[in-house]
Order: structure tokens, then C-alpha cells, then sequence
């Protein structure tokens, strides 16, 4: 049975994405990007306002809400333990045979269960699935630039028409009152149990347990920040770290660490552009890919046409929200593609979760509001926006790190 | 000659540092100071010269028993069976008199949970000595029979090591009982190595391994000063350049009975400066000077100091070093630029204290600091400042006493056991805001003044480094002000702090008076006092190099001689 | 070689050594004789008693902010979930706020934890450990006198869930039930020690050889030296002479076990990994443990209450307490998965009673628990998220006055590895460093040492 892929975008070089980036001209990054790579160093050493800054995300998670998350009239999705109690009866009392016999765990993908979902999206029929419908709170960015209302229920005062980029969807309203937030990732996994506040992810978060443990590092660079409360020009670039970040002392992220960035250029957005108005720095959107591994997952995020909103303090740290088109396809990836040593998980983790795979697949693009294809015009992307905290600390260029040098 | 013998003698011994009462206790009774100005007289019309040439041919003061330290004993194994020994156990405190942990380890002696841990290691490191493979790095002889006893075998390899684990050349008494056990216990367990093992271990649990004991020919002409023996020199020699004991070659010489001819001698210090082992020798002078050791207890405050960790404290302890032993070793420079020097090494572990970046991964890196930044020398590095510090501050009064003491060789009294602590409300007071604002009571108060105008005044020129050595301009949120004089020099803030301490002529003076007690182990004597001048000159003359004092020193003729201390009644064989 | 000095050779003159130390020690104080350095209290006879180790394991953590105290020292309140210790408290520290420091690694979920704290570091796959277990470390090193280097029990009844292994291809398996236990310990090849034959350990005879040839040279190395060296080297041999002293005493046949005795033999328990019958078969191991070790048949034991990803569930109902971490809701009034946390509540209950069992067996002046040091660990700390930051931790026994109980000590985020480089130097292992990568640390937990 063959899986049907939603989207397909390039895998390949960074350099191949770069035509579909918009608002982003190719030249920026060869002109600008590329040539301060080359020596960033002399510049942060100096006392004077540096050329470039480097930060380190002491945060990043998705922006769910800790309280009134919406309402789920229809309750919570169920996840696969429910829609075939038999079978999963029947699994796993043979799991804890073997496990009793054998001292060994039975696959996910076992005979005694239906197809596995999960690795194969069709192998299931559509179980259905719950996302958050109606007026909700959730914090994220006015990614379209209009307050849209889905197709048909015609009550606001934009709709599909209005944003040639958007797909039909609901907007959302910010905790702070402000109309238009895009963040159809939370319509998604509003009505997941697992999402919900206090639950598995929002703990997660509080936590951060996932960058605390390693799970990912990001680092941020800007260039030509000359007065971190207003400058109309500024270039800002996102980048995965090699290695997790430093705890201090007291477990949080340390501020002034020396980090270098991925290896692989992949994981380097573009320079964006940028500026700062009252301490507010907003960005131009940019693609974004991230080195993800944590737990049962090695994996990257890509969210297209990401840009920043953040606050600039007066200790040198940024904190606000990055808003971005997650690609459909690495969405689904993200939410499936789970192993322990190469045995699929991601059966386990819907259910850890609170969903089942199948439905999921077939929800992905009954939510995705961006990027159109142009022949079906189908979006293939999903609004979301991630909170961050970033601390100062230095970016190290990779070709420029230095294993062991030893000061000889 | 005469003349130049006459200035040198004249020289009136200076009050600034320690005197006669800074004697070893145990051996500075009244007849011992008599004892030591007889000496002198007698060997007054032999002295050579003061000038930069010869060293003053006074005698040294008394020889010393000095138990080996941590990282002494650890360097013996490692010399000996090889590095990958893995040495653990706890060593028994080394303590500190004079300023030095070398003065105090002719002090210390062994307790019966140190004796404990000793036997423990010794078993444990002759366990692993004669394990697969390590056992072909020393052990060149083959059994006859695996499971038997070779006595033979057994003494080829004890007069292997015994030699450089005691330091001497081994005596028939050494050997034979040794060689007896060795071969019961192999035979006992059908298993040569066994024997080893028992051979291995006797000789680390020895008093003469554990101690450097120090012994004087008993040969001299009346009237001349006593020698010491050649293994005695050996070992000052070799504990001196290299903080370990002599090798094959300083033994060789032991052995034929060479070192007390002066070429001969010559020959071998030039070789051993010369030797990449100079560097572990000069890392423990500064280690020991600087007080590092305390390093191993220093703990801070969490909540106040969040990058602190065991890993930060190791590295900028190391990051001293290494700057001292570039400096003065591999790029041959002048003790006071240490003072005003930038240039550094960096881990990515100390990166966040100095908020500098790091391009190696891992392992260090030489840098330059930033021209515009507070630090330079060696009192802008987070060591002296978190080590000199309370856990939850800084501490300008610590700061001041070390930079007196260790640095200036001045002595600050003790506080009064009277002391009013209520004087000091100062930290629950929010208009005091800044160390300078609540050390006020120090200069104000009479009792406290007298030592605190020494510590406090040049310790506030480092308030610009927080307890962790982190750079600041402010305390709670009131302007630091680091200006101040040195006895007179006025300086503005750290590094220029630094700066009066490179003009000081009291910092290569301090610096050859406590070179001088480490190599012998105890403070100068009256008698030595004109040496010591006389090294100070040529120290000046040489550059202020940390090689050419080293030389000095070891060919200094009271650094091969003693004093026998009346009423101690050394022995003689 | 006609000479050759045969065992009984050697015993003999061992023998005369002993004869020779118990004149010497005529009319010194007790205390000077019969405590060695470390303060040991010996037994009547004068030999020290067994120092033991153990582990006891349960699987799927706690809820940190129910757990975990917030005053440290020794007047810390007990939290909601440490609330079972209570009856125990004086004999138990806490550690909260320990991690195993990924730095890197994957969180392998449900082993990086257990094994981490085990072997001092994040593993690097999910197949091999890096290292042996702290407990075969601890038992290579004392437990070669024993009948047994160490016992090993599952109270849920899975022998192969026994992190105690030197390798992944030598695991030592658990005894799955207290008459399994029972039967090993104190079945036909159990011979009464206060009956046995003595043989003296060859090494000990060596290890004195060894300080005997130091003390025939004092003469030679004395003459050197002039009056206040000579009384620092009195000092030197003084201490030579008290560690022969208490080599003297383990070569001679060692004092009756007082406490030991042959327990009855337990009933069959059904294996089962229901929490009823697991908490039974858990009580009934704990008593035979607690003879063995009276009757010196092991000085290291590993217990396994649950396994990590707790199986246990409760009669008739499917969850275990592993699902129930992840499948259930958390209770928004209560702030915490209430049905899973009961299993946290029976698993701290199960801690106690093993502790309390421990200290009922009366021992010289004390107790069995006395001369031990127990390590209670789990593989998370919030089991729901997986998370191996702030593991909860718990030390009972005092191992023979080396390690203070009743206190809890907060880690701030360090690595476990510090909890095993202090239980390894605790049990007299000559360890100054332990653990790999970003775990391995020379710095024991100073707090609870005595």
C-alpha cells in the first residue's frame, strides 16, 4: 500500500530553496551572509558596539497556552487504544508475555494490531479528528496581514479572498487582545490531550526540559546593531548549534558561551532583514531549518517564511515569538518520525500524545492556510508561531572552530 | 674582592619581610640564632663575591624532612610505572606555613588513616604496575617460571626502580629482605608477579619514599660547611627545576659521585633547565606561591555566582598557570610583565566568565585581551579574584592580603581576637552600596585601620571583578571606584594596579625570597639573607628571567650545604 | 630450596604476630584497640563488622514539585510523596536535583536514567553500557570474601530486569520471588559461617610482610635524622604499627555473626506484577535479604521493586504505571496524573518498609542498616515527560558512621555520578574521579559525609 506524501519540496541543498524564498534576494546571502562568515571574530571581541552579535535561545517552544486553551466541545481526540480496544487488548498482553518470557519489547508495527498508521498514513481509514474550532486565545503572529475567517462561516471581515497566500482558516485572537494571529498548528493539536495546559508538552515547556537536555540548541546572530532600541537597519540569522547549550549553577542556560554553529549550512538561515522601533525587533520572513534530536527523534524542523517579533531588554537578551509557515509534509514528519534503536515509535508517541496517526494525516491539510501549490492550489503549509528567550553568547563560525588547538 | 665582599656583608638585612623569628620554630631557640651567627663568622673570609658574578659562600641553614606532596608523589609514579597509573586515594592535607605548602611539608607527618590511605594507593598502584601491559614498560627481566619465584629477576627489577622511587642508590639492606619476601609471597601464590606486587608496594609505603630526608657528608674539613650528600642535592635539584624526583642520568652522577665537582654540577642544572620538565617545576613554584591549592575546596554561591562550577574553577586555575609557564618559560620573559601582560589562554568552559569567544572546541587557546577591557596581568584573572573572594562576594581586604603576603613578601598582622564585629551592619544598610562604602569603618576605625589601610586600599583597585572574577563598573547599581596608591604609587584601576606592581622592585625581591624557601623548605636564615640579596641582583641583572634565578640558586653554595642546628644532634654515621 | 615456607608456615609466624600485638596492647584504652581509624565499631571480639552495599530501584520517577523538599539540612519538611518515609526518616537522606547530564546523548527514555546514575554517564546506545555498574565495581571490591559477590531480586517477579552488569552480556539475574531468594541464600549449600573452619587470606599475610620489612629498616632511616624529624617520623611508624594491628585482627578467625540466623522459609507469592502481590513478595525478599547479609553470605545486593517503565497495575485494571503516566490527564484541580502518582505513593511505601526491615536486625551496638548504605533511584523524574534532570534519589544506612542520614541534600542539576563516586569512596573503593563525558566529576557530595 503506498503512502501518499502531502507537498514535496526539495530536500537538497539550502542553496535550492533559495528561488522560493520570498522577499529575500539570493545576493543578500552571497553578498553579506556568506562574506561575514568569514570573520566575525575580531569584531566581538572589541569593547565597542560589535558589528555582530551572537545569542544563544535559552527558550523555544511552540506558543500553547497554559490557560483557557479554547474549548473542545466534542472532547479530545482518542487516540488508537480507544478505536480498537480489542486488538490493542490483545497486543499488549502479548507485550508483556514477551517482555515476561524474553526480557525484550514486541515491535509497534506487530501483526496483532492494524497496519500501523503512523509509518503508512493510508493503511488506516480516516478515524476522523478533533481540532479547535471557534474564537480561541492563543499567542502568534499576523502572518497574512489580515484578520481571515474561513470560507463560509462569513462573519468576519477578510476571508480567503483577501490574502492571496492564505488558504481558508480562522484567525485567532493574542492573550493581549490583538486580532489576526495565524497559528493553525494550535487549531491542530488545540484538542490533543497531550497539548493541552499542564499536560505533556505545556510541561515540556515550562520545563525546558528539551533544550535543558539537549534536545536542540539555536543560536542567533545580528549584524549592525548599533543601538539595540532603535536602528532601522539590521540583518538577523538563525542557526542550529553543534552542541547542546551550557547549564549554569542553577540549571538555566548559560549567557557568553562560545558556540559553535551546524556543520552543515542546512541548518543556517538567511540573513533576514530587519529593525528596531522602541526595543521592538521585527524581521523580514526568511526559511528556516533546525536541527532537532531529542528522546526517540533525530530530525530537522523547516518552517517557511519565518520571522521574528521580539523585545530587546536592557541586559542585551531578545524575547518574543518567531512566526512561520511549518511545512505540511516535515509537520506530519515531526509528529511521526520516532525510533529507538531503528524500531518505529511513532505509534507509541501518538498515543503517549493523544492522537491517532491517521487521523492526523488527513487533518494536516484541512488546516494548512500557506503556501499554495500552484496547480492544485492546496496549501501545504500550517501557520504556527514559537516563543523564544535569547541570551547573549558567541557564534563561532564552523570553519573557523578549532579542535584542540591547545593554545601551543 | 675583599671590598666587594666587605659591601656585601655590611649590607644591613632589611626590616621589610620576615626575620629571625621567622625561623622554624622547632629549630629557632636562642643557641640555634647563636649557632647560625658562628657559622657565618667562620665562613665570613671565604666568601667570594656579592656582586651579579659569584653567590656569597654562606652555608645553608638546616636540611629538612619534607613529606611528598599530592602531586610530587603522583609525579614519581607516573615517572616510574607510567602515566596510565591511575593514582586514588586521599592524600593527607599538605598544609601552608610561610606562605609556601613546600615550607610546611617539612612540618607534616603521616596519621594513621593517612598511613591507611598510603598502604592502600601502594597496593593499588603496584596492582595496576604489574597488570598486562603496563608491567613491559619497567619490567625487562622474564621469569623463568611465570608461577615461581625468581630472585634474581626480583633484584634486577628492584634495582630498576628502587633508585627512583627512594632517590638513592640502593643499599644492600634495601635489597636482600626484599628479594626474600618477594620470592615467599610468589611462591606462597605460585605467581611471580605477585612477588613484584609486594616489592612494588614496600617500596611506596617506605618512610624514605614518603619523606625526602635529607642527609650531609659526614667528610668536611673543620671549619668547612657540611655537604650534603649527593642524593640529598639530587633530590633539591630535581624537586626544584622539575617538582619530581631525579632521573637516570641525575642519579648516574649520584652514583659516581660527581655532583660535588662544580662543572659537574653546572652541567647537570643547565641540562635539567634545559629539560621540557622545567615547566612542571615552574607550574609548582606559581601553584604553590599563588596559593592554588585552595582551589580544590573553593565553593560559591549558586544562586549569586550561577556560572561557577568545578570545571570553571579547575580552568581558570589552569589558565594562570599556563600563563605563567609561557611567560616565563617558553617565551624566556621578565617576571613583572606578568603583571601587565594580555596576552592569555581561554577554554570554552572560562569563555563565559571572561565574556570572550572561543573558537576551539576543546582545549585551549592563546589570546590577547581586549586593549579596551579592565584586565591585564595576572590580577586581572579570574583566579586570584574568585580564589582571594567569599562565596557570595568579593573581598578587597583577601585581595589586599594576598597581593601583601605573597606578592610584596610583606607580613599583615592577624585581626585582634577582640575584633567588634558589630561595627559591620554594612550589608543589610542599602546606602552602602559598593565595597568601598562598607570597608569605610576599616579606615575610620583605629583597631581595624592599622592593617586594613595595607590589605583594603589596593584590594579596592580590583572591585572592577566581581567573587568570580566576572568584570563590572558598578555594585548595586553605585559606580566602582578602583583608584588608589600603592605605598605611594597611585594607580586608577586594575591594570593599572598591575603596573605599579611591575615598577615594584619589593615583586622580583618577594619573588626571590619565596623561590628560595621552596627550594629548601624552610624561610632563610640571618646567614642567608646576604645570598638572598645577591640573587635579587643577579635576578635584576639577568632580566628578571625565571631560569637564570633557578640556576642561581641550585649553584648558590648554601643550597649544597647545611647547618647542623646545635641540640639537634644529627647524627653521624 | 629447602625453605620454602609453606602456608602453614606462614600462618604460624602470622600467628605469633598476633600473639605478639595482643601483648603489645595490654592495657591500652578499648578504644584505642578496638576502633580502627575510621571509627569502625567492632564487635566484642575486636573484628569489624561487614560494611555492605545495595541498590533499590523502582521504575517511573515522581512529580518533581510534589517530591521534592524545599529546605535542605536536616529540618526539611517531607513532601506529599515523601510522606510514606516519615517512619523511617532518621535513617534516610534525600538527594533532589541530581541529573544524568545528556550533553548530547539521546535521552534513550526509560534507560538513560537508571543506567546513567549506574554507571556514571548518559549511555551511548541503546545496546551496550559504557561502563560496569557501581554496584559490580563496589562488589569486585569487597565482596570476594562473601559466599555470594552479590544478590540480585526482582520483586515484580522479572529476573531479567536487573541493571546490576558489568557488561550487557554479563547481567546478573534477580531472583524473581522470596522462596526463589530463600532457597538460593539458605537452601543446601548454606553452611552455618559460625561453625566454618577459618583460613586466613593470603593477601592479608602479604600486605603485613609488606609493613614488616618497612619496620626492620627503622633504625637505619632514623639515624639520619636529628630530634624533631625523629618524632615526626615516631609518628610514621606509629600509625605502620596500627594498620599491622588491624591486619592482625583479619588473620585471625573472625567473631561469631551474633544476628545471623536461618529465617522460615516464605510461602509462594504468586508472580505477578499486580502492586499488591508485588508489595508482598517485595516484604518477604526483604526479610531473607536482611539474614543473608546478618549471616555474611553477600555485603552487595541489588533490589528491583518495579521496572523501569513500571508494569505494575493494580488487580483488574489495564493500566500499568508506566501507561498511565502518559495516557492519563492530569487532574487540573489536583495538578498531577492521580492514579499513576498512587503507584509513585505504594513504590516510596515499599522504600520505607525495605528500610525499616534493615534496621530490625539488631547488630554489635546497632543495626544491620548501620553498617550499610542503600541507594533508592529511578530512571525519570517526571516519568510523563521522560525527563533524567532532578532524578529523585534517597540514601539509607549510615555504612558504618560515614554517611549522615536524615538530611536532604539539593543538587542544583550536577550529575549523578556524584551520588556513585561518593557510595564507591563511602565503601572504601581508592576512587578520585568517576563517570564519563559531561558526568565524570572528582567531587564527592561533601554534605552527607561524615
Amino acid at each position: 500500500m503506498a503512502s501518499t506524501k502531502i507537498g514535496s519540496f526539495p530536500h537538497g541543498a539550502f542553496i535550492r530553496l533559495l528561488p522560493i524564498v520570498p522577499c529575500v534576494p539570493i545576493v543578500l546571502c552571497v553578498a553579506l551572509g556568506c562574506e561575514r562568515d568569514a570573520a566575525p571574530e575580531a569584531a566581538a571581541q572589541s569593547a565597542e558596539a560589535p558589528a555582530l552579535r551572537g545569542y544563544v535561545m535559552a527558550r523555544w517552544h511552540d506558543e500553547i497556552p497554559h490557560e483557557d486553551p479554547g474549548e473542545c466541545p466534542d472532547g479530545l481526540n482518542t487516540t488508537e487504544v480507544e478505536y480498537f480496544p480489542e486488538q490493542w487488548k490483545a497486543y499488549m498482553a502479548e507485550r508483556q508475555r514477551v517482555r515476561e518470557a524474553e526480557g525484550r519489547f514486541i515491535r509497534w508495527d506487530h501483526p496483532l494490531l492494524p497496519p500501523d498508521a503512523c509509518q503508512d498514513p493510508l493503511a488506516q481509514p480516516d478515524p476522523g479528528y478533533l481540532t479547535l474550532d471557534g474564537p480561541a486565545k492563543v499567542a502568534g503572529l499576523d502572518l497574512d496581514g489580515i484578520a481571515s475567517t474561513s470560507r463560509g462561516q462569513g462573519e468576519g471581515e477578510g476571508d480567503v479572498e483577501a490574502g492571496a497566500n492564505a488558504c481558508a482558516h480562522d484567525d485567532f485572537t493574542s492573550p493581549t487582545g490583538e486580532p489576526g494571529i495565524d497559528n493553525q498548528a494550535w487549531r491542530l493539536m488545540g484538542c490533543v490531550r497531550g497539548y493541552r495546559p499542564n499536560d505533556l508538552m505545556d510541561r515540556l515547556h515550562q520545563a525546558n526540559t528539551m533544550i535543558k537536555e539537549g534536545g536542540y540548541a539555536i543560536l542567533m546572530e545580528i549584524s549592525g546593531m548599533d543601538d539595540p532600541r532603535d536602528d532601522d537597519a539590521v540583518e538577523v540569522q538563525l542557526l542550529s548549534a553543534a552542541a547542546p547549550v551550557t547549564l549554569d549553577a542553577v540549571g538555566e542556560p548559560m549567557e557568553q558561551v562560545s558556540f559553535t554553529a551546524h556543520a552543515d549550512p542546512t541548518y543556517h538561515s538567511a540573513w533576514a532583514r530587519g529593525r528596531i522601533e522602541g526595543g521592538i525587533l521585527t524581521t523580514d520572513p526568511v526559511d528556516l531549518r533546525l536541527k532537532i534530536k531529542q528522546q526517540t527523534q533525530d530530525n530537522a524542523v523547516y518552517l517557511r517564511d519565518a520571522r521574528i517579533r521580539a523585545e530587546v531588554d536592557a541586559d542585551g537578551r531578545i524575547e518574543g515569538i518567531v512566526g512561520g509557515y511549518w511545512d505540511s509534509e516535515n509537520f506530519w514528519s515531526m509528529m511521526n518520525d520516532h525510533t529507538i534503536g531503528g524500531t518505529p515509535q511513532g505509534r507509541n508517541a501518538a498515543f503517549n500524545r493523544g492522537f491517532m496517526c491517521a487521523g492526523l494525516h488527513h487533518a494536516i491539510p484541512r488546516v494548512a492556510d500557506g503556501h499554495p501549490d500552484p496547480e492544485t492550489g492546496r496549501c501545504t503549509s500550517i501557520s504556527t508561531a514559537l516563543h523564544f528567550e535569547a541570551r547573549p553568547a558567541f557564534v563561532i563560525r564552523p570553519q573557523l572552530a578549532a579542535v584542540d588547538r591547545a593554545g601551543e | 674582592m675583599r671590598g666587594a665582599n666587605r659591601a656585601c656583608a655590611e649590607r644591613s638585612v632589611p626590616s621589610r619581610g620576615r626575620s629571625g623569628a621567622d625561623l622554624r620554630e622547632a629549630r629557632s631557640s636562642p643557641s640555634l640564632v647563636v649557632a647560625a651567627f658562628g657559622v657565618f663568622a667562620i665562613f665570613a673570609p671565604l666568601l667570594t663575591g656579592c656582586g651579579a658574578g659569584d653567590a656569597p659562600g654562606v652555608a645553608g641553614g638546616p636540611v629538612a624532612m619534607r613529606r611528598l606532596t599530592e602531586s610530587q608523589y603522583r609525579a614519581a609514579i607516573a615517572d616510574v610505572f607510567g602515566p596510565e597509573i591511575e593514582i586514588a586515594g586521599r592524600f593527607e592535607p599538605d598544609g601552608r606555613r610561610d606562605g609556601l605548602i613546600a615550607v610546611s611539608s617539612a612540618f607534616v607527618t603521616v596519621t594513621p588513616s593517612g598511613f591507611e590511605q598510603y598502604e592502600g594507593m601502594a597496593r593499588e598502584v603496584a596492582r595496576q604496575a604489574v597488570s598486562e601491559p603496563l608491567r613491559d614498560r619497567w619490567i625487562s627481566c622474564q621469569p623463568s617460571d611465570p608461577a615461581a619465584k625468581d630472585d634474581g629477576c626480583s633484584e634486577a627489577l628492584l634495582r630498576r626502580i628502587g633508585p627512583r622511587l627512594l632517590r638513592r642508590p640502593l643499599e644492600a639492606a634495601d635489597i636482600a629482605p626484599r628479594v626474600a619476601a618477594a620470592g615467599r609471597a610468589a611462591t606462597e601464590l605460585s605467581d611471580f608477579h605477585a612477588g613484584v606486587e609486594l616489592i612494588v608496594s614496600s617500596l611506596l609505603v617506605a618512610p624514605d619514599f614518603l619523606f625526602r630526608i635529607e642527609a650531609l657528608e659526614d667528610d668536611a674539613p673543620p671549619g668547612e660547611p657540611l655537604r650534603l650528600t649527593g642524593a640529598s642535592l639530587a633530590s633539591r635539584l630535581s624537586y626544584l627545576i622539575w617538582n619530581a624526583g631525579p632521573d637516570d642520568a641525575l642519579l648516574a652522577r649520584v652514583a659516581a659521585d660527581e655532583l660535588s665537582d662544580p662543572e659537574a654540577l653546572a652541567q647537570e642544572v643547565d641540562r635539567m633547565l634545559a629539560s621540557p620538565r622545567f615547566e612542571a617545576g615552574v607550574r609548582a613554584l606559581f601553584d604553590d606561591l599563588f596559593q592554588f591549592d585552595a582551589f580544590d575546596e573553593l565553593g560559591k554561591d549558586p544562586i549569586r555566582y550561577p556560572m561557577y562550577s568545578a570545571k570553571v574553577a579547575a580552568d581558570a586555575r589552569e589558565q594562570t598557570l599556563r600563563t605563567v609557564v609561557d611567560h616565563l618559560v617558553e617565551q624566556d620573559g621578565d617576571y613583572r610583565a606578568l603583571f601587565t601582560t594580555r596576552r592569555t589562554f581561554m577554554t570554552r568552559t572560562l569563555g563565559p566568565v571572561y565574556a570572550l569567544p572561543v573558537r576551539t572546541e576543546t582545549g585551549w587557546e592563546a589570546v590577547e585581551l581586549p586593549a579596551s577591557g579592565p584586565r591585564a596581568g595576572l590580577l586581572g584573572h579570574a583566579s586570584f579574584n574568585m580564589l582571594n573572594a567569599h562565596p557570595g562576594r568579593s573581598s578587597p581586604t583577601l585581595r589586599g592580603l594576598f597581593l601583601r603576603e605573597s606578592l610584596l613578601c610583606q607580613s599583615v598582622p592577624p585581626a585582634p581576637a577582640d575584633v567588634d564585629f558589630g561595627l559591620f551592619n554594612a550589608d543589610d544598610d542599602p546606602k552602602l552600596r559598593t565595597a568601598r562604602d562598607r570597608l569605610e569603618v576599616h579606615a575610620t576605625h583605629a583597631t581595624c585601620r592599622n592593617c586594613h589601610k595595607l590589605t583594603d586600599p589596593i584590594g579596592l583597585g580590583l572591585e572592577q571583578f566581581d567573587g568570580l572574577g566576572r568584570a563590572r563598573t558598578a555594585e548595586n547599581g553605585a559606580p566602582i571606584d578602583p583608584s588608589g596608591d600603592l605605598d605611594g604609587r597611585v594607580f586608577e584601576d586594575a591594570a593599572s594596579l598591575g603596573e605599579a606592581l611591575a615598577e615594584s622592585p619589593l615583586v622580583p625581591a618577594c619573588l626571590v625570597e619565596n623561590a628560595y624557601r621552596y627550594a629548601v623548605g624552610r624561610v632563610a636564615t640571618l646567614d642567608e639573607r646576604p645570598l638572598l640579596r645577591h640573587l635579587e641582583r643577579r635576578f635584576e641583572a639577568e632580566g628578571h628571567r625565571i631560569a637564570p634565578l633557578m640556576r642561581a640558586i641550585a649553584l648558590s653554595p648554601a643550597f649544597q650545604t647545611a647547618t647542623p642546628a646545635s641540640g639537634e644532634g644529627q647524627e653521624r654515621s | 630450596m629447602t625453605h620454602r615456607i609453606t602456608r602453614r608456615r606462614l600462618l604460624e609466624r602470622s600467628l605469633r604476630g598476633v600473639v605478639a600485638g595482643a601483648g603489645l596492647s595490654v592495657g591500652l584504652p578499648y578504644l584505642e584497640i578496638f576502633l580502627n581509624a575510621n571509627g569502625d565499631a567492632l564487635a566484642a571480639t575486636g573484628a569489624p563488622l561487614p560494611r555492605r552495599f545495595g541498590t533499590w530501584f523502582y521504575g517511573c520517577g515522581m512529580n518533581p514539585h510534589r517530591w521534592n523538599p524545599s529546605e535542605e539540612g536536616a529540618g526539611f519538611a517531607l513532601t506529599p510523596e515523601l510522606m510514606p518515609i516519615e517512619k523511617v526518616r532518621p535513617h534516610v537522606s534525600v538527594l533532589s536535583g541530581f541529573s544524568v547530564l545528556l550533553a548530547g546523548e539521546t535521552n534513550h527514555v526509560h534507560r538513560t536514567g537508571v543506567i546513567g546514575t549506574l554507571t556514571g554517564g548518559a549511555p551511548t546506545t541503546t545496546t551496550e553500557n559504557d561502563g560496569p555498574t557501581v554496584d559490580v565495581l563496589i562488589s569486585d571490591a569487597i565482596g570476594g570474601t562473601t559466599r555470594f559477590r552479590s544478590l540480585e531480586m526482582a520483586a515484580h517477579g522479572l529476573p531479567k530486569d536487573s541493571f546490576s552488569r558489568r557488561s550487557e552480556s554479563a547481567i546478573n539475574p534477580a531472583e524473581p520471588t522470596a522462596l526463589s531468594l530463600y532457597l538460593r541464600v539458605f537452601g543446601p549449600g548454606f553452611t552455618d559461617p559460625n561453625a566454618g573452619e577459618f583460613t586466613p587470606d593470603p593477601r592479608v599475610l602479604l600486605r603485613k610482610s609488606v609493613l614488616s620489612l618497612v619496620a626492620e629498616d627503622r633504625a637505619r632511616v632514623e639515624k639520619q635524622l636529628g630530634q624533631a624529624d625523629r618524632a615526626r617520623l615516631d609518628e610514621y611508624f606509629t600509625a605502620l604499627r596500627q594498620l599491622e594491628r588491624q591486619l592482625e585482627l583479619q588473620l585471625s578467625a573472625p567473631p561469631p555473626l551474633e544476628a545471623c540466623r536461618v529465617p522460615e522459609q516464605p510461602g509462594e507469592i504468586p508472580i505477578s506484577q499486580d502492586v499488591d502481590h508485588v508489595v508482598r513478595n517485595h516484604e518477604a525478599m526483604a526479610r531473607v535479604l536482611a539474614l543473608a547479609l546478618a549471616c555474611d553470605q553477600t555485603r552487595v545486593f541489588n533490589v528491583v521493586f518495579s521496572a523501569g517503565a513500571s508494569g505494575l497495575h493494580t488487580a483488574g485494571s489495564p493500566d500499568t504505571h508506566h501507561t498511565l503516566t502518559h495516557e492519563e490527564a492530569k487532574d487540573p484541580a489536583l495538578g498531577y496524573q492521580p492514579k499513576a502518582t498512587q503507584f509513585v505513593m505504594r513504590s516510596m511505601e515499599a522504600w520505607a518498609s525495605f528500610v525499616e526491615i534493615l534496621a530490625s536486625v539488631r547488630e554489635g551496638d546497632g543495626t544491620l542498616l548501620d553498617q550499610t548504605v542503600v541507594l533508592c533511584h529511578s530512571e525519570t523524574s517526571d516519568a510523563n515527560s521522560h525527563s533524567v534532570s532532578g532524578l529523585p534519589i534517597m540514601l539509607a544506612g549510615t555504612a558504618g558512621g560515614r554517611i549522615r542520614n536524615g538530611i536532604h541534600v539539593r543538587g542544583a542539576g550536577e550529575t549523578t555520578a556524584r551520588v556513585g563516586l561518593t557510595l564507591q569512596q563511602v565503601m572504601g573503593l581508592p576512587v578520585a574521579k568517576w563517570g564519563f563525558k559531561a558526568n565524570e566529576t572528582s567531587r564527592p557530595i561533601s554534605e552527607i559525609l561524615v
